[in-house]
């Protein structure tokens, strides 16, 4: 599914180049629930970027199924990004001035889905994730939790490929992120791709597969 | 997506209600004016183009070259009525009209004064004023014929006029043998041409009349061009018609000017259209549009400053799958609601503001809500609005990379601060030049209005004499100096402040052969001088005591001059027939618009030719002195009516879109300074929320309330101070351009820059510390806890 071959990132600051990933490549398969690991600043959300098409690379090739990304016109890639990838934040990153119907139908709606499809759709993921009661409350209104159990549905009720979570529990006490990490368990037995970033050894252990980045490169790949 | 767009703005609108506020009333303050000129510039527009064929349509106009260049004359030849269509087969249909006094229709006893004009037949068929009784085509077959409006057949005939009024009879101006050949529709408020009835134009020229009617300039020709031909081309071709008929015109040309054009570009200068009113309509849009963007800038500078409020929201957008332009189309459509709602509110602004803005306008105007016309504005306004408001925003919140949004805000990527600045000087020093040009101006027109014009122009009271008192004036004169209250009555050819006549026939003994000199004449009696109150120079004035002065001349200090006399009394003038001495030199008086210099001046004593009465009046007795006259005018009248006018009124009146542009632009400048203010307002307030931290930290750290209000009103005060560095030099040059156009002007007033300066800065500063010291005296505890 995700083939990064020699892929560099690097910033230019006062005309010294830092590296973030230097030379890095990887392959993941439909299917998989990859953890990416590694100490702060190793590079694990830039790497996260880039997959989910929301960065590039400076060079080295990356493939999704058969499109090669890296040669792909940013609107082109806007639509892979669209229609095939699903993101989850640490900080949730809900719109305040929207309701939790709202945040939750704002993706459905970039997408142009009819109106009775939002409506069933939003409808079967509320009562999934038993936050029907809370459909019409503000963000600010919500339990950390809570917000983050409308960030993954909100992610997933495009039915992307691939799930993006970047330290999704980074925020919750233990027992809000085994709720979310039982539910990833779920979404990737029901045949979802997912990547996610911890820093939790516990929750590295729902996937399976570890990749550890250090400095720029992968330091260890372990599948469980 | 739409709804979805819709609650997003709308909530947002609420939650920033101080922001919104702002921004609402700005636009609504901007928008309720720009309405209001928009209207006033569509329906001027509009004037004189309701003619079927309109676009076909010339007036023709003679261009003649003199010393000070071509001058353009609106009236030609009558005898070009026949001429050109016999010799230009490209000329479909021709006619002409011109002027005539205010007349009284008398039928019975009821009496109805009237404006109107004489015309040709031609007339009707070239122009859409529906004949809705009698024969359209034929109006004026039969000698003495008449055809009126049907308001005046209305006030003539009562409300049932319908087939009444044709073929009665009428008494014009005592004259009883008047015959209504027609009844046309009220002629509609859009046509400059203005009249309530029409007589024959022929009649006025009958063939036996004028011995050399080519040298008659009296018609105001129209005509039709066929819809094959090239008016340019027919143009060339006619230019000499009256030079070929009339050897002493030889360097004449005549010119074509497309009707419709004729109540906008009225001016000519050198033989070529040089605006009129058109400048107007444009100095007022412009000024308009100058609010409107005031307004928008408002809303450009608060939407950006407060980006990295919206940008969070942008990354988490485009992370979702927003394209960058349905995010455009979003913050578009945000602008759209502010622009809305701001408009609705203009709209009932500007509906009850109309009576005020028609009066300072000089204008009918409607706002009716059931005509397209007007919803076609509105819309236009609005989207305009919103496009000029929103663009910059949308395209700049919408450029915000989702990488690094999402990484933390790091807000010195939301830039934009600039430009902010850039707009706020911008801003500001428009507002500025509005206010210097709106005190310039008002201090011209209250020179003009104050100016001694050489002559005392206060309580004097002028008429037509009456026909029955031109037999014996003197009389006459001692009845109205009985009334108690007139002081002087003197008789004239014209109100001296705006003499029209001018000739350049005079000879005068120790003339230079080809010292041809251009005179205003003024023909006048003995007691001229006396009631003008015009000192003399050099010499006396007329005396009604010496038969030597049956015939006899003064002139102006110009004169003197200009002919170069040292010594002109008791020379002989000469001129339209009549000989006589120079007796006096009077002082300088203004004969015509400030505009213009004082040229050189005859005075003629001839009482018989005079035709108005000038009466100087007692201050403040002037009700019952015009009481007395009227009683008076009646006795004399044998017909005719009471018109009267007072000097200075009708000096006023010659400057007044001068004084509606200083009424107008007063409105204009305030608005602009209160827009813009509250835009300082605004991003000052942003300011002080974004800095409350540091706030609380000076303030633990010591800082006093002052230095605090300080340093946040530094930066907004700078910019202040550099949009007046702009605004003065810049309205100096251009108020100073503006007064050129006077002969007789004000130095552009320094303290109009003071005073402009100093209100653009106290009123900035007066806002912007309100925000600082509102920031500066909350509790930093408070605030840093907050954090
Ligand atoms: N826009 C940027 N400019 C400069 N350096 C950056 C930028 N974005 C990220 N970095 C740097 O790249 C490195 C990797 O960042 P990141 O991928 O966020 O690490 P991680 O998620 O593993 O903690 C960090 O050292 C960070 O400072
Ligand atoms: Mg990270």
């Amino acid at each position: 599914m995700i083939t990064l071959s020699n892929l560099e990132r690097f910033y230019t600051n006062a005309s010294q180049k830092t590296y973030v990933l230097r030379d890095l490549s990887l392959k993941i398969e439909e299917g998989e629930f990859v953890t990416i690991m590694g100490p702060s600043g190793a590079g694990k959300s830039t790497l996260l970027n880039i997959i989910g098409m929301l960065d590039q690379p400076d060079r080295g090739e990356y493939h999704f199924f058969d499109e090669p990304v890296h040669k792909l016109k940013e609107k082109k890639r806007q639509e892979l990004h669209k229609y095939y990838m699903g993101f989850v934040f640490q900080a949730y990153y809900l719109i305040d001035e929207l309701t939790v119907y709202e945040n939750i139908e704002t993706p459905l709606l970039y997408r142009k889905v009819k109106r009775s499809e939002r409506q069933s759709r939003i409808a079967d993921i509320l009562d999934r994730f038993q936050i029907v009661a809370k459909k019409d409350l503000f963000p600010h209104q919500l339990s950390g939790g809570q917000q983050q159990l409308v960030g993954v549905a909100r992610a997933i009720v495009g039915n992307p490929k691939l799930l993006l979570a970047d330290e999704p529990t980074g925020n919750l006490h233990s027992s809000q992120g085994e709720v979310i990490m039982d539910l990833f368990r779920q979404l990737h037995r029901d045949g979802m791709t997912i990547v996610q970033v911890t820093h939790n050894e516990k929750y590295a252990q729902y996937g399976t597969r570890v990749v550890e980045l250090e400095d720029g490169f992968v330091r260890q790949d372990v599948a469980l | 997506m739409l709804t979805n767009y819709l609650k997003m703005a709308l909530r947002n609108l609420l939650r920033q209600r101080g922001y919104s506020l702002i921004n609402i009333l700005g636009l609504s303050v901007g928008l309720t004016v720009s309405l209001l000129i928009l209207l006033w510039v569509q329906d001027e527009l509009k004037i004189d183009r309701f003619h079927a064929g309109g676009d076909r349509l010339y007036r023709i106009l003679a261009n003649l070259p003199g010393e000070t260049g071509v001058s353009t004359w609106e009236t030609t030849p009558y005898p070009l009525l026949d001429y050109l269509p016999e010799n230009y087969p490209e000329i479909e249909d021709i006619g002409a009209y011109d002027p005539t006094n205010q007349k009284e229709f008398k039928i019975d006893d009821r009496g109805y004064l009237a404006d109107g004009i004489f015309a040709t037949a031609g007339f009707f068929r070239l122009l859409s004023f529906p004949v809705l009784e009698g024969d359209g085509a034929d109006l004026f077959a039969q000698p003495n014929s008449v055809a009126i409006s049907s308001d005046l057949a209305g006030k003539l005939f009562g409300n049932g006029w319908q087939g009444k009024a044709v073929g009665k009879s009428v008494t014009i101006n005592g004259r009883p043998d008047y015959r209504i050949s027609g009844v046309f529709a009220d002629v509609p408020a859009h046509s400059s041409l203005d009249f309530d009835f029409v007589l024959s134009l022929d009649e006025q020229h009958p063939p036996d009349m004028n011995g050399f009617p080519w040298g008659n300039f009296d018609s105001r020709i129209l005509l039709k061009v066929g819809k094959e031909a090239d008016a340019a081309v027919l143009a060339e071709k006619m230019k000499k018609a009256v030079s070929e008929n009339n050897e002493y015109a030889e360097d004449l040309d005549l010119i074509l000017q497309p009707f419709e054009r004729m109540y906008l570009h009225g001016a000519f200068e050198n033989g070529r259209e040089a605006g009129g009113r058109i400048e107007y309509v444009r100095l007022f849009g412009l000024a308009a549009a100058f609010l409107m963007l005031i307004a928008c800038i408002n809303f450009m500078n608060l939407a950006t400053a407060r980006a990295s409020r919206r940008a969070k929201e942008v990354g988490v957008r485009k992370t979702v799958g927003a394209g960058r332009g349905a995010l455009v189309a979003q913050f578009l459509l945000e602008a759209a609601l502010v622009s809305a709602i701001s408009l609705t509110l203009a709209v009932v602004l500007s509906r009850s503001l109309l009576p005020f803005f028609q009066e300072l306008s000089g204008k009918e105007l409607a706002i009716d809500l059931s005509s397209w016309e007007l919803w076609g504005l509105i819309a236009v306004v609005g989207l305009l609005t919103a496009l000029v408001a929103g663009s910059y925003p949308a395209f700049f919140l919408s450029s915000f990379r989702i990488a690094n949004v999402i990484k933390g805000d790091r807000s010195s990527q939301f830039g934009g601060s600039q430009l902010r600045r850039g707009l706020v000087v911008f801003q500001f020093a428009l507002s500025t030049l509005l206010v210097v040009s709106a005190l310039v101006v008002r201090s011209q027109v209250d020179f003009i209005r104050n100016k001694h014009l050489g002559l005392n122009k206060e309580n004097v009271l002028y008429f037509r004499t009456p026909p029955g008192a031109s037999e014996d004036l003197e009389t006459f004169r001692t009845e109205l100096l009985r009334i108690p209250g007139v002081q002087r009555v003197t008789y004239a050819d014209a109100n001296p402040l705006s003499i029209g006549s001018q000739t350049g026939d005079p000879k005068w003994e120790g003339m230079a052969p080809d010292d041809g000199l251009l005179f205003h004449v003024m023909i006048a009696d003995e007691y001229f001088l006396q009631t003008m109150e015009i000192p003399l120079a050099d010499g006396r004035d007329f005396s009604p005591l010496l038969s030597i002065d049956s015939m006899s001349f003064l002139i102006n200090e110009t004169a003197a001059r200009a002919m170069k006399l040292d010594d002109p009394l008791g020379r002989r003038l000469e001129f339209w027939g009549v000989s006589g001495p120079i007796v006096g030199v009077v002082k300088d008086f203004h004969l015509s618009s400030l505009h213009t210099s004082i040229s050189p001046l005859i005075i003629a004593n001839m009482p018989s030719e005079t035709g108005m009465s000038l009466l100087r009046i007692e201050p403040g007795r002037t009700d019952e002195v015009l009481a007395a006259t009227r009683k008076l005018f009646g006795a004399f009248a044998q017909g005719h009516p009471f018109r009267y006018d007072f000097l200075d009124d009708r000096y006023l009146e010659m400057y007044r879109s001068e004084q509606r542009t200083s009424a107008l632009s007063k409105w204009f400048a305030l608005v602009a300074l209160f827009i813009s203010c509250l835009g300082l307002l605004g991003l000052s307030a942003f300011i002080a929320e974004q800095k409350t931290k540091e706030i609380g930290i000076r303030k633990v750290l010591g800082a006093s309330v002052f230095q605090i209000t300080a340093m946040l009103s530094r930066e907004f005060l700078k910019l202040v101070l550099l949009s007046l560095f702009i605004a003065l030099p810049l309205g100096w040059y251009l108020m100073d351009r503006w007064l050129e156009d006077f002969a007789y002007r004000v130095n552009v007033p320094w303290w109009a820059f003071v005073l402009a300066g100093s209100l653009a800065l106290t009123l900035a500063i007066f806002t912007v510390s309100f925000q600082s010291i509102k920031a500066a005296l909350t509790d930093p505890v408070k605030s840093l806890k907050r954090e």
